[in-house]
């Protein structure tokens, strides 16, 4: 791991595994930053969202690990599947293990739990 | 009460012989140890006296040092060699292109699944009529 880096290189491969499950699952684009946030969590978290290349469809999860903040930014598209309270829910589950110094493990948790309310309900087709 | 023995009280017992033997023996112990200090300080002294021989004749004679030379040996080489390990600890760093100032070993920026942009280069925040929703916390 390189001096500054938050992650080795298994943990870099699991969370990139974790966003590919969910973007699979969620039909969502998931995007996730960690570092600093420059000014503002809440803004520069929508900044980081604005540049993604569909942000209407995506999820970006900002960590600030110096500040203990975490930001979820949902697009329009991915709201009317995943609601602000269920965004929520799974920003608890990341404060619980961020709480223990399990950086990883939270945002692993927290990806696929907004995967998973993200995805589409599942529609019952009644035949006649 | 009956006294079981012979009463140490009574004039003219010879009981305190015995203390007056284990006084002597301690100051003759004494005595041996004080004496075989003194003997091995002296010896010691004698043993040490070639020591403080003169220079030997057929040695050759030591020229006049330079006090220039002297430093540069004394306090150049330690330098030198300072700098070639500071150089050869932050030589890898630098080349990776890591901060090795003090106290700027903060976390580096990692964007998984984002585009490679600076945040000088990043889109413009939300602004009231945005669509987009989400939410904040603290830990």
């Amino acid at each position: 791991m390189a001096a500054g880096d938050p992650f080795s290189g298994a943990e870099r491969a699991a969370l990139d595994a974790a966003i590919r499950k969910a973007e699979q699952l969620s039909r969502a684009e998931f995007s996730v930053f960690v570092g600093k946030a420059e000014g503002e969590p809440r803004e520069f978290a929508t900044r980081l969202h604005n540049s993604l290349v569909a942000p209407a469809r995506s999820i970006l999860v900002m960590v600030d690990p110096a500040a203990r903040a975490i930001e979820v930014v949902t697009g329009a598209y991915v709201r009317r599947t995943l609601s602000d309270s269920e965004v929520e829910l799974a920003i608890i589950a990341m404060q619980t293990a961020f709480a223990e110094a399990d950086l990883v493990d939270g945002l692993r948790r927290g990806i696929a739990m907004l995967a998973d309310h993200a995805r589409s309900p599942q529609t019952l087709h009644a035949h006649d | 009460m009956k006294w079981v023995g012979r009463n140490r009280s009574e004039p003219g017992n010879t009981d305190i012989l015995p203390d007056v033997t284990t006084t002597l023996t301690s100051l003759r112990r004494l005595l041996i140890v004080v004496v075989s200090c003194l003997w091995l300080g002296v010896a010691s002294l004698v043993l040490a006296a070639p020591a403080s021989a003169d220079v030997p004749e057929y040695w050759p004679e030591a020229g006049e040092i330079d006090k220039l030379e002297a430093i540069l040996l004394l306090g150049g080489v330690p330098l030198l060699l300072m700098v070639v390990i500071s150089f050869l600890v932050y030589a890898p760093s630098i080349i990776r292109g890591e901060r090795i100032a003090p106290g700027h070993a903060g976390t580096e920026n990692q964007w998984l699944g984002g585009p490679r942009k600076s945040a000088g280069e990043l889109a413009a925040p939300d602004t009231e009529d945005s669509q987009a929703g989400g939410a904040s916390g603290r830990w």
